[in-house]
């Protein structure tokens, strides 16, 4: 199910923890997906968001080394790519203008990435 | 000088001429006197000003004379017969030419411009009509000058009851005529003297006071000075009448704190109207007064009722009005410009002005948890608020505020913030295990090879928890503590390790636990392949703290050297140091931003790390 949703979508994985980005590097990289990134901070985040010719889908953790990400979040949604927040926090630190926005909780499961992005990709 | 006599109303009245009172002498001779002879006529066809001005003249306790009609018939006052001597009584209704004829021709001019003078003194009317009063039955007259529309309607009375109107005069004829004049509206009470006013209003005091100036024992103006001394009657409306006409002794009046000045004689009229309007304004300021006494009740009540502290502040907050502090902060109780330095510490005193310039350049409620001293001297919080009160004029007059001790909950918000932090750190550890159960089973050969592996980094981390849970919160972990118990902690050759380096230097939190991962890997795989696990070799680490760095801030320069290492045969990585070398490379740069090296020399491996480093340096903790 993993290959056939994320079978080579461009996926930008935004995570400042050095071990998790690897680890969902590792297993978006064995679903088939291409990984852009990852990148561990706000500004990373924003410029590669920028540049990148063309993204299908994002994980973005909410806290990146103590900044918040959402100006990141806003830029996603400016460019009408599916995202999904990824957080160890509650979910009320998240603005209610990204309520229409999937919460990963941190350990993040790759069923779960898969199926939150793959329900954006779907919309 | 008094005539007691001639206030008895309870003497005969002969039914032809009831109106005229009084048991004098020339009461009686008029009263009896055949007036039909005479050119006035009989006394029913007088009109009413004659008699009332014949009332007037024949009971009065000075001498008068009074001559009435073209002939001048003669009518006088008991007190005038002296003057008359032999030509009383026959002088009474006899025309001025017969009672005088030798002196006619004296009398005669005066009397021409009298009565030119009088025919052309527009206040005579009043003086009659007003005149007319003092009669107990005044008969509606043709003439209509008594008009009671045109006298001043009373006003709702005070208490529900008419109002209470006190006459201090010494004058007897006078206190009568008022108090006639007064009683179908008030209740009305005289008194002949200052003293004696003082004594009625002690005993009731009355809604409005009418005195006299010229009095016996005490008079007018000393008995105003008296009463706008005491408190209970500085506010009591007081009309002066007075004989004593301008501006100087109006002027007087007023000085002492009269409330009206009325000159005698006045009309009735305006007597009336101005009582009526002094006791209309002393209405309204009581109820005004009754009002705001009320409403600061209120505002005592609710801000005695409230735990908050209250304050008001000048319109650019340059001086506190009055702070009621609550036993959180110390009160104001008189206007202070010292403010800000009694409630806010130096290093808030900014943040918290410029609130305030916001809000007064948009004349909007300032809104702002800041720290205060507090009554004990010890730093509290508190959430204040106030509210610009805007004049008619749109301007700021004053601001009103409000602040609440916040202390408690921002304690407990300090400590929640600690505890959900801690929270995050431990599942963030789960999430670091979890990625290192996967990573070192991807690395190793078998079971029993994955268990050594995975329970030495278990182990490092311990350690690194360790470190981090003894510190107090502000404390930080130091390099040279680091490193000492990653050597010490698994190899014991302590000889063949050299350290060198500033000890002292901070960590910051956050990079504590990788940086430490990282060291332990270099560390391991110095055990097993490297410096520490043959016989020839030698590990010297040295470090620098660098307190501007190209960034300007400051950084920790970590020198690993290998050397006397027998490298692997190919210049290929060293067995398991894959693991170490990818930290050190990918994720010390990734997450810490760090500048890294990892070289493998001829004789040994050396790797260079710099990373951030926290703000202060400090003395070894040994």
């Amino acid at each position: 199910m993993a290959e056939r949703t994320l079978r080579s979508c461009r996926i930008l994985v935004v995570e400042d923890d050095y071990l998790l980005a690897d680890d969902l590097r590792r297993e978006l990289d064995e679903a088939g997906a291409i990984v852009l990134g990852p990148v561990g901070t706000v500004e990373d985040a924003l410029k590669a968001i920028d540049t990148e010719p063309r993204i299908d889908g994002a994980l973005l953790d909410v806290n990146l080394g103590g900044e918040l990400a959402f100006p990141a979040g806003d830029l996603l949604v400016q460019r009408r790519v599916p995202f999904a927040f990824t957080t160890g926090y509650d979910d009320d630190v998240i603005p209610s203008r990204f309520a229409h926005v999937p919460v990963c909780q941190k350990p993040v499961s790759l069923i779960k990435v898969v199926s939150a992005i793959g329900r954006a990709l779907e919309k | 000088m008094t005539d007691t006599a001639s206030h008895d109303t309870g003497v005969m009245r002969p039914s032809s001429i009831g109106w005229l009172v009084g048991s004098g002498e020339m009461a009686t001779l008029v009263r009896a006197f055949d007036w039909a002879q005479t050119p006035l006529g009989p006394t029913s066809s007088w009109s009413p000003a004659l008699r009332m001005i014949v009332g007037l003249v024949v009971s009065n306790r000075l001498p008068l004379l009074l001559w009435w009609g073209p002939d001048y018939i003669s009518i006088y006052s008991d007190a005038y017969r002296p003057v008359l001597g032999t030509k009383h009584p026959e002088a009474l209704g006899k025309p001025f030419r017969e009672v005088w004829p030798e002196i006619r021709h004296i009398l005669e001019p005066l009397i021409g411009a009298a009565r030119a003078l009088v025919s052309t003194a527009l206040e005579a009317k009043h003086f009659v009509e007003e005149a007319l009063r003092w009669l107990p039955e005044t008969e509606p007259d043709n003439s209509g000058i008594i008009a009671d529309a045109a006298i001043p309607q009373p006003a709702e009375p005070i208490s529900g009851e008419r109002p209470h109107v006190l006459l201090a005069d010494d004058n007897a004829d006078m206190r009568d005529y008022v108090k006639r004049l007064l009683a179908q509206r008030y209740q009305v009470e005289v008194v002949p003297d200052g003293e004696a006013a003082l004594a009625a209003i002690s005993r009731r005091k009355p809604d409005l006071l009418l005195t006299d100036v010229m009095m016996p024992r005490l008079d007018g103006i000393q008995l105003l000075a008296r009463l706008r001394a005491d408190p209970r009657t500085d506010t009591l409306p007081v009309i002066l009448l007075s004989a004593r006409a301008g501006e100087e002794s109006r002027v007087e009046g007023m000085r002492v704190g009269a409330d009206d000045y009325l000159i005698k004689p006045f009309s009735a009229r305006e007597l009336l109207a101005r009582i009526e309007a002094h006791l209309n304004m002393a209405r309204f300021r009581t109820e005004a007064t009754e009002r705001l006494r009320a409403s600061e009740e209120r505002y005592r009540a609710f801000v005695s009722a409230s735990s908050d502290v209250v304050y008001r502040m000048s319109p650019d907050w340059s001086e506190m009005r009055y702070l009621q502090g609550k036993d959180f902060i110390a009160d104001t109780e008189t206007p202070s410009q010292s403010w800000l330095e009694k409630y806010v510490h130096a290093d808030h005193q900014e943040r918290v002005m410029e609130a305030i310039r916001k809000a007064i350049a948009s004349k909007s409620a300032f809104e702002l948890e800041h720290p205060v001293i507090r009554v004990d001297g010890a730093v509290g919080w508190a959430l204040s608020r106030a509210i610009p009160v805007l004049g008619e004029d749109g301007e700021i007059v004053e601001w009103f505020g409000a602040a609440r001790d916040v202390t408690e909950r921002r304690e407990w918000e300090d400590r929640q913030r600690v505890l959900v932090a801690e929270l995050q750190h431990r599942t963030r550890n789960l999430i670091v295990i979890r990625s290192m159960a996967e990573k070192t089973s991807r690395a190793s050969a078998d079971l029993g090879d994955f268990r050594g592996r995975f329970r030495e980094r278990l182990d490092a981390l311990a350690r690194v928890q360790g470190l981090l849970s003894r510190l107090d919160e502000l404390d930080r972990v130091t390099f040279d503590h680091l490193i000492r118990s990653e050597i010490s902690a698994i190899h014991d050759g302590a000889d063949r390790v050299t350290l060198r380096g500033p000890p002292g230097v901070q960590l910051r939190s956050s990079t504590v636990q990788t940086l430490a991962l990282a060291l332990h890997e270099l560390a391991t795989n110095a055990v097993k392949y490297g410096a520490l696990g043959q016989p020839a070799g030698r590990l010297a680490i040295s470090w620098r703290f660098e307190p501007a760095g190209e960034d300007g801030k400051p950084w920790l320069h970590i020198d690993w050297r290998e050397q006397g290492v027998e490298m692997p045969q190919g210049g290929a990585t060293s067995p398991g140091g894959g693991q170490g070398r990818e930290l050190i490379e990918q994720a010390l740069p990734y997450q810490l931003k760090a500048k890294t090296s990892y070289v493998l020399e001829a004789d040994g491996i050396h790797c260079k790390i710099s990373v951030p480093a926290s703000g202060e340096r400090v003395a070894a903790h040994g």
